[in-house]
Protein backbone atom coordinates (compact mmCIF):
# COMPACT_ATOMS: atom_id res chain seq x y z
CA UNK A 1 0.00 0.00 0.00
CA UNK A 2 1.44 3.32 -0.95
CA UNK A 3 1.58 5.93 1.68
CA UNK A 4 -0.75 8.86 1.49
CA UNK A 5 1.03 12.01 0.38
CA UNK A 6 0.10 15.64 0.80
CA UNK A 7 1.45 18.81 -0.74
CA UNK A 8 2.69 21.81 1.26
CA UNK A 9 3.42 25.03 -0.56
CA UNK A 10 5.90 27.62 0.70
CA UNK A 11 5.60 31.39 0.46
CA UNK A 12 7.67 31.30 -2.74
CA UNK A 13 5.19 28.87 -4.21
CA UNK A 14 7.49 25.86 -4.03
CA UNK A 15 5.61 22.62 -3.48
CA UNK A 16 6.82 19.98 -1.08
CA UNK A 17 5.33 16.51 -1.28
CA UNK A 18 5.41 14.79 2.09
CA UNK A 19 3.89 11.72 3.64
CA UNK A 20 0.77 12.58 5.52
CA UNK A 21 2.08 10.89 8.67
CA UNK A 22 5.11 13.17 8.58
CA UNK A 23 3.08 16.33 8.12
CA UNK A 24 0.52 15.35 10.70
CA UNK A 25 2.98 16.06 13.48
CA UNK A 26 1.80 19.57 12.98
CA UNK A 27 -1.51 19.83 14.74
CA UNK A 28 -2.59 22.54 12.30
CA UNK A 29 -1.82 20.43 9.24
CA UNK A 30 -3.44 17.46 10.89
CA UNK A 31 -6.57 19.51 11.27
CA UNK A 32 -6.39 20.92 7.77
CA UNK A 33 -6.00 17.54 6.03
CA UNK A 34 -9.07 16.32 7.76
CA UNK A 35 -11.06 19.35 6.80
CA UNK A 36 -9.70 19.71 3.27
CA UNK A 37 -8.49 16.36 1.98
CA UNK A 38 -6.77 16.20 -1.42
CA UNK A 39 -5.84 19.83 -1.37
CA UNK A 40 -2.43 21.32 -1.35
CA UNK A 41 -1.89 23.46 1.70
CA UNK A 42 -0.44 26.91 1.15
CA UNK A 43 1.84 28.05 3.95
CA UNK A 44 2.21 31.63 2.87
CA UNK A 45 4.22 32.78 5.85
CA UNK A 46 6.94 30.15 5.57
CA UNK A 47 9.89 30.35 3.25
CA UNK A 48 10.97 27.24 1.36
CA UNK A 49 14.11 27.08 3.44
CA UNK A 50 12.25 27.01 6.73
CA UNK A 51 9.60 24.67 5.39
CA UNK A 52 12.32 22.30 4.21
CA UNK A 53 13.97 22.43 7.63
CA UNK A 54 10.66 21.80 9.36
CA UNK A 55 9.91 18.83 7.12
CA UNK A 56 13.39 17.48 7.75
CA UNK A 57 12.64 17.57 11.47
CA UNK A 58 9.23 15.96 11.08
CA UNK A 59 10.59 13.19 8.88
CA UNK A 60 13.09 12.28 11.55
CA UNK A 61 10.48 12.36 14.26
CA UNK A 62 7.68 10.55 12.51
CA UNK A 63 6.28 7.63 14.45
CA UNK A 64 5.54 4.85 12.01
CA UNK A 65 2.61 2.64 12.58
CA UNK A 66 3.72 -0.71 11.20
CA UNK A 67 0.86 -2.85 12.29
CA UNK A 68 2.25 -4.16 15.55
CA UNK A 69 2.34 -0.84 17.31
CA UNK A 70 4.03 2.49 17.34
CA UNK A 71 7.73 2.43 16.84
CA UNK A 72 9.76 5.48 16.22
CA UNK A 73 12.13 5.37 13.30
CA UNK A 74 15.02 6.01 15.70
CA UNK A 75 15.73 5.22 19.31
CA UNK A 76 15.07 8.06 21.71
CA UNK A 77 18.74 8.48 22.53
CA UNK A 78 19.66 8.79 18.87
CA UNK A 79 16.81 11.20 18.36
CA UNK A 80 18.02 13.43 21.16
CA UNK A 81 21.46 13.51 19.69
CA UNK A 82 20.03 14.25 16.31
CA UNK A 83 17.96 17.11 17.76
CA UNK A 84 21.01 18.62 19.37
CA UNK A 85 22.84 18.55 16.07
CA UNK A 86 19.80 19.83 14.25
CA UNK A 87 19.44 22.97 16.36
CA UNK A 88 23.19 23.48 16.63
CA UNK A 89 23.42 23.89 12.88
CA UNK A 90 20.79 26.60 12.76
CA UNK A 91 21.97 30.18 12.80
CA UNK A 92 20.27 32.88 14.78
CA UNK A 93 17.88 34.44 12.22
CA UNK A 94 16.76 31.07 10.96
CA UNK A 95 16.31 29.85 14.50
CA UNK A 96 13.72 32.54 15.03
CA UNK A 97 11.94 31.61 11.79
CA UNK A 98 11.94 27.99 12.83
CA UNK A 99 10.60 28.90 16.25
CA UNK A 100 7.80 30.82 14.63
CA UNK A 101 7.14 27.95 12.23
CA UNK A 102 6.98 25.43 15.06
CA UNK A 103 4.66 27.75 16.90
CA UNK A 104 2.48 28.47 13.89
CA UNK A 105 2.24 24.88 12.71
CA UNK A 106 1.89 23.71 16.30
CA UNK A 107 4.62 21.09 16.42
CA UNK A 108 5.25 20.83 20.18
CA UNK A 109 8.49 18.86 20.10
CA UNK A 110 10.10 21.18 17.55
CA UNK A 111 8.98 24.16 19.60
CA UNK A 112 10.57 22.57 22.66
CA UNK A 113 13.97 22.03 21.09
CA UNK A 114 14.10 25.45 19.46
CA UNK A 115 13.00 27.21 22.66
CA UNK A 116 15.61 25.25 24.57
CA UNK A 117 18.27 26.44 22.16
CA UNK A 118 17.26 30.07 22.75
CA UNK A 119 17.16 29.48 26.51
CA UNK A 120 20.64 27.96 26.39
CA UNK A 121 21.91 30.91 24.39
CA UNK A 122 20.45 33.31 26.95
CA UNK A 123 21.91 31.28 29.81
CA UNK A 124 25.35 31.51 28.24
CA UNK A 125 25.23 35.31 28.44
CA UNK A 126 26.66 37.03 31.49
CA UNK A 127 24.31 39.96 31.63
CA UNK A 128 21.45 41.61 29.83
CA UNK A 129 23.85 43.58 27.64
CA UNK A 130 25.33 40.41 26.30
CA UNK A 131 21.86 39.03 25.63
CA UNK A 132 20.99 42.18 23.68
CA UNK A 133 24.19 41.92 21.68
CA UNK A 134 23.66 38.23 20.96
CA UNK A 135 20.13 38.68 19.73
CA UNK A 136 20.70 42.09 18.24
CA UNK A 137 18.01 43.70 20.34
CA UNK A 138 17.98 47.40 20.93
CA UNK A 139 17.79 48.57 24.52
CA UNK A 140 14.71 50.77 24.73
CA UNK A 141 14.94 51.24 28.47
CA UNK A 142 16.37 54.28 30.15
CA UNK A 143 18.96 53.71 32.82
CA UNK A 144 16.40 54.64 35.46
CA UNK A 145 13.95 52.10 34.11
CA UNK A 146 16.52 49.33 34.17
CA UNK A 147 17.36 50.29 37.73
CA UNK A 148 13.71 50.29 38.72
CA UNK A 149 13.15 46.84 37.23
CA UNK A 150 16.30 45.57 38.83
CA UNK A 151 14.94 46.78 42.16
CA UNK A 152 12.01 44.43 41.83
CA UNK A 153 14.54 41.74 42.62
CA UNK A 154 15.06 42.98 46.08
CA UNK A 155 13.52 41.60 49.19
CA UNK A 156 9.96 42.59 49.83
CA UNK A 157 10.09 45.05 52.67
CA UNK B 1 21.54 48.24 -13.29
CA UNK B 2 18.77 47.26 -11.00
CA UNK B 3 15.95 45.47 -12.63
CA UNK B 4 12.57 45.44 -11.00
CA UNK B 5 13.18 41.81 -10.14
CA UNK B 6 16.41 42.68 -8.36
CA UNK B 7 14.64 45.37 -6.43
CA UNK B 8 11.94 43.00 -5.34
CA UNK B 9 14.58 40.48 -4.37
CA UNK B 10 16.42 43.12 -2.37
CA UNK B 11 13.25 44.16 -0.68
CA UNK B 12 12.47 40.61 0.17
CA UNK B 13 15.84 40.12 1.78
CA UNK B 14 15.37 43.28 3.80
CA UNK B 15 11.97 42.03 4.77
CA UNK B 16 13.47 38.79 5.96
CA UNK B 17 16.12 40.62 7.96
CA UNK B 18 13.63 42.80 9.78
CA UNK B 19 11.41 39.83 10.47
CA UNK B 20 14.11 38.38 12.70
CA UNK B 21 13.63 41.00 15.33
CA UNK B 22 14.00 39.02 18.52
CA UNK B 23 12.28 41.68 20.53
CA UNK B 24 9.13 40.98 18.55
CA UNK B 25 9.12 37.25 19.12
CA UNK B 26 5.61 35.96 19.60
CA UNK B 27 4.67 36.36 23.27
CA UNK B 28 3.65 32.71 23.55
CA UNK B 29 7.04 31.54 22.36
CA UNK B 30 8.93 34.06 24.43
CA UNK B 31 6.98 33.11 27.52
CA UNK B 32 7.85 29.50 26.92
CA UNK B 33 11.52 30.39 26.65
CA UNK B 34 11.46 32.45 29.84
CA UNK B 35 9.76 29.64 31.65
CA UNK B 36 12.60 27.26 30.86
CA UNK B 37 15.25 29.64 32.18
CA UNK B 38 16.66 29.36 35.67
CA UNK B 39 15.71 32.25 37.97
CA UNK B 40 18.89 34.23 37.54
CA UNK B 41 18.82 34.08 33.76
CA UNK B 42 15.14 34.85 33.85
CA UNK B 43 15.73 37.99 35.91
CA UNK B 44 18.47 38.96 33.52
CA UNK B 45 16.43 38.58 30.39
CA UNK B 46 13.58 40.72 31.62
CA UNK B 47 16.01 43.65 31.47
CA UNK B 48 16.73 43.17 27.78
CA UNK B 49 13.98 45.35 26.36
CA UNK B 50 10.47 46.57 27.13
CA UNK B 51 8.83 43.96 24.90
CA UNK B 52 10.61 41.13 26.67
CA UNK B 53 9.85 42.69 30.02
CA UNK B 54 6.13 42.94 29.37
CA UNK B 55 6.04 39.31 28.25
CA UNK B 56 8.21 38.26 31.20
CA UNK B 57 5.66 39.68 33.61
CA UNK B 58 2.99 37.39 32.19
CA UNK B 59 4.98 34.20 32.82
CA UNK B 60 3.29 31.57 34.91
CA UNK B 61 6.31 30.64 36.93
CA UNK B 62 7.93 33.94 37.71
CA UNK B 63 11.07 33.26 39.66
CA UNK B 64 10.71 34.11 43.31
CA UNK B 65 12.06 37.53 44.00
CA UNK B 66 13.91 37.19 47.24
CA UNK B 67 17.10 35.61 46.06
CA UNK B 68 19.08 33.72 48.59
CA UNK B 69 22.74 33.21 49.04
CA UNK B 70 23.91 29.96 50.42
CA UNK B 71 26.99 29.62 52.53
CA UNK B 72 28.69 26.32 52.45
CA UNK B 73 31.74 25.34 54.30
CA UNK B 74 33.09 23.77 57.43
CA UNK B 75 32.89 27.10 59.18
CA UNK B 76 31.61 30.54 58.48
CA UNK B 77 34.95 31.29 56.98
CA UNK B 78 34.48 31.36 53.29
CA UNK B 79 37.77 30.04 52.13
CA UNK B 80 39.27 28.42 55.15
CA UNK B 81 38.63 24.83 54.25
CA UNK B 82 38.72 22.82 51.08
CA UNK B 83 40.33 25.70 49.31
CA UNK B 84 40.20 25.02 45.69
CA UNK B 85 41.34 27.42 43.08
CA UNK B 86 41.08 25.97 39.62
CA UNK B 87 43.11 28.54 37.79
CA UNK B 88 43.59 31.39 40.15
CA UNK B 89 40.55 33.20 38.93
CA UNK B 90 39.41 36.34 40.54
CA UNK B 91 35.86 36.01 41.63
CA UNK B 92 35.01 39.24 39.92
CA UNK B 93 35.83 37.76 36.58
CA UNK B 94 33.87 34.63 37.10
CA UNK B 95 31.28 35.23 39.68
CA UNK B 96 29.42 32.10 38.91
CA UNK B 97 32.16 30.14 40.44
CA UNK B 98 31.66 31.39 43.91
CA UNK B 99 29.89 28.50 45.47
CA UNK B 100 30.01 25.40 43.49
CA UNK B 101 31.24 24.22 40.17
CA UNK B 102 28.85 22.30 38.04
CA UNK B 103 29.46 18.66 38.59
CA UNK B 104 26.23 17.09 39.63
CA UNK B 105 28.13 14.74 41.86
CA UNK B 106 26.58 13.71 45.10
CA UNK B 107 29.82 14.22 46.96
CA UNK B 108 29.32 17.80 47.70
CA UNK B 109 32.48 18.83 49.45
CA UNK B 110 34.74 17.52 46.74
CA UNK B 111 33.09 19.76 44.26
CA UNK B 112 32.83 22.80 46.40
CA UNK B 113 35.01 25.64 45.34
CA UNK B 114 35.68 28.57 47.54
CA UNK B 115 36.70 31.89 46.21
CA UNK B 116 40.03 33.10 47.40
CA UNK B 117 39.67 36.63 46.26
CA UNK B 118 36.70 38.85 45.80
CA UNK B 119 37.19 42.06 43.87
CA UNK B 120 40.91 41.65 44.21
CA UNK B 121 40.76 41.33 47.98
CA UNK B 122 41.88 38.22 49.71
CA UNK B 123 39.14 36.35 51.46
CA UNK B 124 41.48 34.15 53.38
CA UNK B 125 40.78 35.74 56.70
CA UNK B 126 37.27 36.84 55.99
CA UNK B 127 34.11 35.36 57.32
CA UNK B 128 30.70 35.81 55.93
CA UNK B 129 28.36 36.18 58.88
CA UNK B 130 25.01 36.94 57.34
CA UNK B 131 23.42 37.82 54.06
CA UNK B 132 20.45 39.74 52.82
CA UNK B 133 19.55 39.80 49.16
CA UNK B 134 22.85 40.02 47.36
CA UNK B 135 24.58 41.63 50.33
CA UNK B 136 26.98 39.84 52.62
CA UNK B 137 28.12 40.84 56.07
CA UNK B 138 31.85 40.22 55.95
CA UNK B 139 34.21 40.21 58.87
CA UNK B 140 37.96 40.20 58.69
CA UNK B 141 39.21 40.64 62.24
CA UNK B 142 38.41 44.23 63.09
CA UNK B 143 37.43 45.07 59.56
CA UNK B 144 33.69 44.72 59.16
CA UNK B 145 31.96 45.59 55.96
CA UNK B 146 28.96 44.92 53.80
CA UNK B 147 29.66 43.62 50.35
CA UNK B 148 27.30 43.36 47.43
CA UNK B 149 28.13 40.19 45.54
CA UNK B 150 26.65 41.45 42.33
CA UNK B 151 27.83 45.01 42.12
CA UNK B 152 30.81 44.50 44.44
CA UNK B 153 29.81 47.70 46.18
CA UNK B 154 31.28 47.91 49.64
CA UNK B 155 30.10 49.66 52.79
CA UNK B 156 32.59 49.85 55.61
CA UNK B 157 31.27 49.55 59.12
CA UNK B 158 33.02 50.87 62.22
CA UNK B 159 35.57 48.56 63.75
CA UNK B 160 34.40 46.72 66.76
CA UNK B 161 35.77 45.23 69.89
CA UNK B 162 33.67 43.07 72.07
CA UNK B 163 32.49 44.62 75.30
CA UNK B 164 34.49 43.42 78.24
CA UNK B 165 31.73 43.73 80.74
CA UNK B 166 28.02 43.54 80.64
CA UNK B 167 26.65 47.00 80.56
CA UNK B 168 23.80 48.05 82.67
CA UNK B 169 22.10 50.31 80.23
CA UNK B 170 19.68 49.01 77.74
CA UNK B 171 21.61 50.43 74.86
CA UNK B 172 24.91 52.08 75.09
CA UNK B 173 26.56 53.98 72.37
CA UNK B 174 30.23 54.58 72.13
CA UNK B 175 33.31 52.72 71.18
CA UNK B 176 33.43 49.40 72.87
CA UNK B 177 36.60 48.28 74.42
CA UNK B 178 37.76 44.86 75.39
CA UNK B 179 38.64 41.75 73.47
CA UNK B 180 38.99 41.86 69.76
CA UNK B 181 36.79 39.83 67.53
CA UNK B 182 38.84 36.73 67.23
CA UNK B 183 38.62 33.84 64.90
CA UNK B 184 37.45 31.85 67.87
CA UNK B 185 34.48 34.14 68.33
CA UNK B 186 33.59 33.81 64.70
CA UNK B 187 33.72 30.07 64.78
CA UNK B 188 31.15 30.15 67.49
CA UNK B 189 27.66 29.68 66.27
CA UNK B 190 26.49 33.22 66.28
CA UNK B 191 23.27 34.67 65.12
CA UNK B 192 23.92 37.64 62.92
CA UNK B 193 21.28 39.77 61.35
CA UNK B 194 21.68 41.90 58.26
CA UNK B 195 19.06 44.08 56.67
CA UNK B 196 19.66 46.53 53.88
CA UNK B 197 17.42 48.60 51.69
CA UNK B 198 18.97 48.93 48.25
CA UNK B 199 16.87 51.94 47.43
CA UNK B 200 17.69 54.18 50.36
CA UNK B 201 20.94 52.54 51.33
CA UNK B 202 19.71 52.16 54.90
CA UNK B 203 21.08 49.17 56.68
CA UNK B 204 20.98 47.46 60.03
CA UNK B 205 23.32 44.88 61.48
CA UNK B 206 22.93 43.01 64.75
CA UNK B 207 25.02 40.31 66.19
CA UNK B 208 24.91 37.86 69.03
CA UNK B 209 28.22 36.61 70.34
CA UNK B 210 28.41 33.60 72.56
CA UNK B 211 24.84 34.16 73.61
CA UNK B 212 26.20 36.91 75.83
CA UNK B 213 26.60 40.00 73.73
CA UNK B 214 24.13 41.60 71.44
CA UNK B 215 25.49 44.49 69.47
CA UNK B 216 23.99 46.45 66.67
CA UNK B 217 24.84 49.09 64.14
CA UNK B 218 22.65 51.08 61.84
CA UNK B 219 23.33 53.52 59.08
CA UNK B 220 24.21 56.90 60.48
CA UNK B 221 25.59 55.53 63.75
CA UNK B 222 29.25 56.27 64.26
CA UNK B 223 29.85 53.15 66.28
CA UNK B 224 28.30 49.95 67.52
CA UNK B 225 25.75 49.77 70.27
CA UNK B 226 25.75 47.10 72.86
CA UNK B 227 22.59 45.77 74.29
CA UNK B 228 21.79 44.26 77.60
CA UNK B 229 18.49 43.12 78.96
CA UNK B 230 17.79 44.96 82.15
CA UNK B 231 18.00 42.98 85.30
CA UNK B 232 17.98 39.64 83.57
CA UNK B 233 20.94 37.42 83.33
CA UNK B 234 19.57 35.38 80.49
CA UNK B 235 21.57 35.18 77.31
CA UNK B 236 20.56 35.76 73.74
CA UNK B 237 19.50 32.96 71.51
CA UNK B 238 18.38 34.44 68.25
CA UNK B 239 17.57 37.74 66.64
CA UNK B 240 15.59 38.84 63.63
CA UNK B 241 14.90 42.18 62.00
CA UNK B 242 11.90 43.28 60.05
CA UNK B 243 10.12 46.59 59.48
CA UNK B 244 12.55 48.55 61.64
CA UNK B 245 12.05 46.23 64.56
CA UNK B 246 14.59 43.99 66.16
CA UNK B 247 13.17 40.83 67.65
CA UNK B 248 15.30 39.10 70.23
CA UNK B 249 14.77 35.64 71.62
CA UNK B 250 16.51 35.07 74.92
CA UNK B 251 17.76 31.77 76.25
CA UNK B 252 14.88 31.65 78.70
CA UNK B 253 12.56 32.04 75.68
CA UNK B 254 11.38 35.59 76.25
CA UNK B 255 10.73 37.65 73.18
CA UNK B 256 11.82 41.27 73.28
CA UNK B 257 11.01 43.69 70.49
CA UNK B 258 12.85 46.93 69.90
CA UNK B 259 11.77 49.66 67.56
CA UNK B 260 14.63 51.13 65.56
CA UNK B 261 12.63 53.53 63.46
CA UNK B 262 13.65 56.45 65.67
CA UNK B 263 17.11 57.60 66.48
CA UNK B 264 17.28 55.69 69.72
CA UNK B 265 15.95 52.15 69.89
CA UNK B 266 12.89 51.82 72.04
CA UNK B 267 11.39 48.76 73.58
CA UNK B 268 8.04 47.95 72.03
CA UNK B 269 5.20 47.12 74.29
CA UNK B 270 2.56 46.95 71.63
CA UNK B 271 2.40 43.24 71.43
CA UNK B 272 3.28 41.33 74.53
CA UNK B 273 4.52 37.87 73.85
CA UNK B 274 4.46 35.41 76.65
CA UNK B 275 7.61 33.31 77.03
CA UNK B 276 7.67 30.49 74.54
CA UNK B 277 6.97 27.11 76.06
CA UNK B 278 7.25 23.73 74.53
CA UNK B 279 7.34 20.58 76.55
CA UNK B 280 9.41 17.99 74.80
CA UNK B 281 7.93 14.54 74.70
CA UNK B 282 10.31 11.69 75.51
CA UNK B 283 10.61 10.88 71.82
CA UNK B 284 11.32 14.44 70.76
CA UNK B 285 14.65 16.17 71.01
CA UNK B 286 15.07 19.76 70.00
CA UNK B 287 18.07 20.59 67.90
CA UNK B 288 17.61 24.27 67.25
CA UNK B 289 15.19 27.05 68.11
CA UNK B 290 14.91 30.02 65.81
CA UNK B 291 12.78 33.09 65.36
CA UNK B 292 10.94 33.96 62.20
CA UNK B 293 9.01 37.15 61.65
CA UNK B 294 6.13 37.14 59.23
CA UNK B 295 5.41 39.95 56.83
CA UNK B 296 2.67 41.10 59.17
CA UNK B 297 5.16 41.36 62.02
CA UNK B 298 3.79 38.27 63.72
CA UNK B 299 6.41 36.26 65.57
CA UNK B 300 6.88 32.58 64.85
CA UNK B 301 9.10 30.17 66.72
CA UNK B 302 10.56 27.43 64.59
CA UNK B 303 11.96 24.29 66.13
CA UNK B 304 14.16 21.83 64.38
CA UNK B 305 13.83 18.52 66.16
CA UNK B 306 14.24 14.84 65.86
CA UNK B 307 11.54 12.36 66.65
CA UNK B 308 12.50 8.82 67.60
CA UNK B 309 9.65 6.36 67.58
CA UNK B 310 9.95 2.60 67.28
CA UNK B 311 13.64 2.98 66.52
CA UNK B 312 12.73 5.15 63.60
CA UNK B 313 14.24 8.59 63.44
CA UNK B 314 12.42 11.41 61.81
CA UNK B 315 13.58 14.96 61.26
CA UNK B 316 10.84 17.46 61.87
CA UNK B 317 10.20 21.15 62.07
CA UNK B 318 7.53 22.58 64.34
CA UNK B 319 6.24 26.10 63.87
CA UNK B 320 4.51 27.87 66.73
CA UNK B 321 2.63 31.09 67.00
CA UNK B 322 1.03 32.70 69.96
CA UNK B 323 -2.72 32.67 70.23
CA UNK B 324 -3.45 36.30 71.04
CA UNK B 325 -6.49 35.49 73.12
CA UNK B 326 -5.19 32.70 75.28
CA UNK B 327 -1.59 33.94 75.11
CA UNK B 328 -0.55 30.34 74.61
CA UNK B 329 1.91 29.17 71.97
CA UNK B 330 0.23 26.83 69.55
CA UNK B 331 1.70 24.69 66.86
CA UNK B 332 0.61 25.67 63.35
CA UNK B 333 0.78 23.77 60.10
CA UNK B 334 0.56 26.69 57.75
CA UNK B 335 2.29 30.05 57.66
CA UNK B 336 0.10 31.73 55.08
CA UNK B 337 -0.54 31.37 51.41
CA UNK B 338 2.46 33.08 49.97
CA UNK B 339 5.17 32.89 52.56
CA UNK B 340 7.85 30.34 53.19
CA UNK B 341 10.65 29.99 55.70
CA UNK B 342 14.35 29.71 55.37
CA UNK B 343 15.52 28.26 58.62
CA UNK B 344 17.69 30.74 60.47
CA UNK B 345 16.88 33.59 58.15
CA UNK B 346 14.66 35.29 60.72
CA UNK B 347 12.02 36.48 58.31
CA UNK B 348 9.55 34.70 56.11
CA UNK B 349 9.98 35.26 52.40
CA UNK B 350 7.42 35.51 49.66
CA UNK B 351 7.02 32.35 47.68
CA UNK B 352 4.69 31.09 44.98
CA UNK B 353 2.02 28.57 45.87
CA UNK B 354 3.44 26.11 43.38
CA UNK B 355 7.02 24.96 43.28
CA UNK B 356 7.92 25.76 39.71
CA UNK B 357 11.52 24.70 39.66
CA UNK B 358 11.46 21.62 41.82
CA UNK B 359 13.66 23.23 44.42
CA UNK B 360 11.12 23.55 47.16
CA UNK B 361 10.59 27.26 46.63
CA UNK B 362 6.93 27.35 47.49
CA UNK B 363 4.70 28.61 50.24
CA UNK B 364 4.43 26.55 53.38
CA UNK B 365 7.87 25.04 53.09
CA UNK B 366 10.93 25.40 55.27
CA UNK B 367 14.22 25.41 53.47
CA UNK B 368 17.22 24.37 55.48
CA UNK B 369 20.76 23.11 55.19
CA UNK B 370 22.12 19.94 56.71
CA UNK B 371 23.37 21.60 59.83
CA UNK B 372 19.93 22.92 60.71
CA UNK B 373 18.78 19.42 61.50
CA UNK B 374 20.27 16.88 63.84
CA UNK B 375 22.44 14.13 62.45
CA UNK B 376 20.18 11.66 60.76
CA UNK B 377 21.57 8.19 60.45
CA UNK B 378 18.66 6.73 58.61
CA UNK B 379 18.87 9.01 55.69
CA UNK B 380 22.48 9.92 55.37
CA UNK B 381 22.78 9.29 51.68
CA UNK B 382 20.42 11.94 50.43
CA UNK B 383 23.36 13.47 48.62
CA UNK B 384 22.21 17.01 49.01
CA UNK B 385 23.15 19.72 51.46
CA UNK B 386 19.83 21.48 51.31
CA UNK B 387 16.49 20.08 52.29
CA UNK B 388 12.93 21.22 52.07
CA UNK B 389 10.40 20.49 54.77
CA UNK B 390 6.76 20.62 53.81
CA UNK B 391 4.76 21.99 56.73
CA UNK B 392 1.49 20.49 55.60
CA UNK B 393 2.77 16.96 55.10
CA UNK B 394 5.75 16.97 57.52
CA UNK B 395 7.86 15.42 54.82
CA UNK B 396 11.40 16.30 53.91
CA UNK B 397 12.77 16.31 50.44
CA UNK B 398 16.38 16.69 49.50
CA UNK B 399 16.29 18.23 46.06
CA UNK B 400 19.18 16.77 44.17
CA UNK B 401 19.26 19.44 41.58
CA UNK B 402 20.28 22.02 44.11
CA UNK B 403 23.89 21.30 43.34
CA UNK B 404 23.45 22.07 39.72
CA UNK B 405 21.43 25.05 40.62
CA UNK B 406 24.04 26.70 42.72
CA UNK B 407 26.64 26.37 40.05
CA UNK B 408 24.42 28.03 37.54
CA UNK B 409 23.33 30.91 39.65
CA UNK B 410 25.65 31.49 42.59
CA UNK B 411 22.73 32.71 44.64
CA UNK B 412 19.15 31.84 45.24
CA UNK B 413 19.38 28.59 46.96
CA UNK B 414 17.52 27.63 50.05
CA UNK B 415 19.48 27.92 53.23
CA UNK B 416 21.49 30.64 54.81
CA UNK B 417 23.22 28.92 57.63
CA UNK B 418 26.82 27.96 58.07
CA UNK B 419 27.92 24.58 59.10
Amino acid sequence: MSKKMIVLKSSEGVSFVVEEAVARQSKIISFLVEEFPDRELPLTNMTSEILRKTIEYCKKHVVEDDGGGDSSSSSSGDLKEWDVKFVAEIDQPRLMDLLMAANYLDIPSLLDVTCQKVADTIAACNDEKEIRATFNIENDFTEEEVEAIRMENQYPI
Amino acid sequence: MNTAKDLIKKKKIQGVVSSTDWSKLSPDVLRKIFETLNPLDSHRSKLVCSDWYSVWKTCDNLPPCPLQIIHIGGSPILSEHHVYQPDGQDLHKNRRRIIHEEGGSSTWSENTHYPITLAGKSLKRSSCMASYGSWLLMVDHCDIHLLNLITLERINLPTMNLPALDLNNNWERGSLSGEKVSRDVLQWKNAAVLWIDDRSGDYFVAWIFRQTYLISHKKGDYSWSSFNIQGKGSGFMDAAYRNSKLYVLTVDKHINIFDFSLDLPRKCNLCKYTPFRFDEKPWESIWKTRLAIKESGEVLIVLSLKEVKNDQEKLLFYVFKMNLESCKWERVYSIGDNEMLIFGQGVTVKAPVKDCFGHGIKSGSINFVEDDVGPDHDDDDHGSVCGVFDLATSRIEWPKRTCYYISRTQWFVPGVVYY
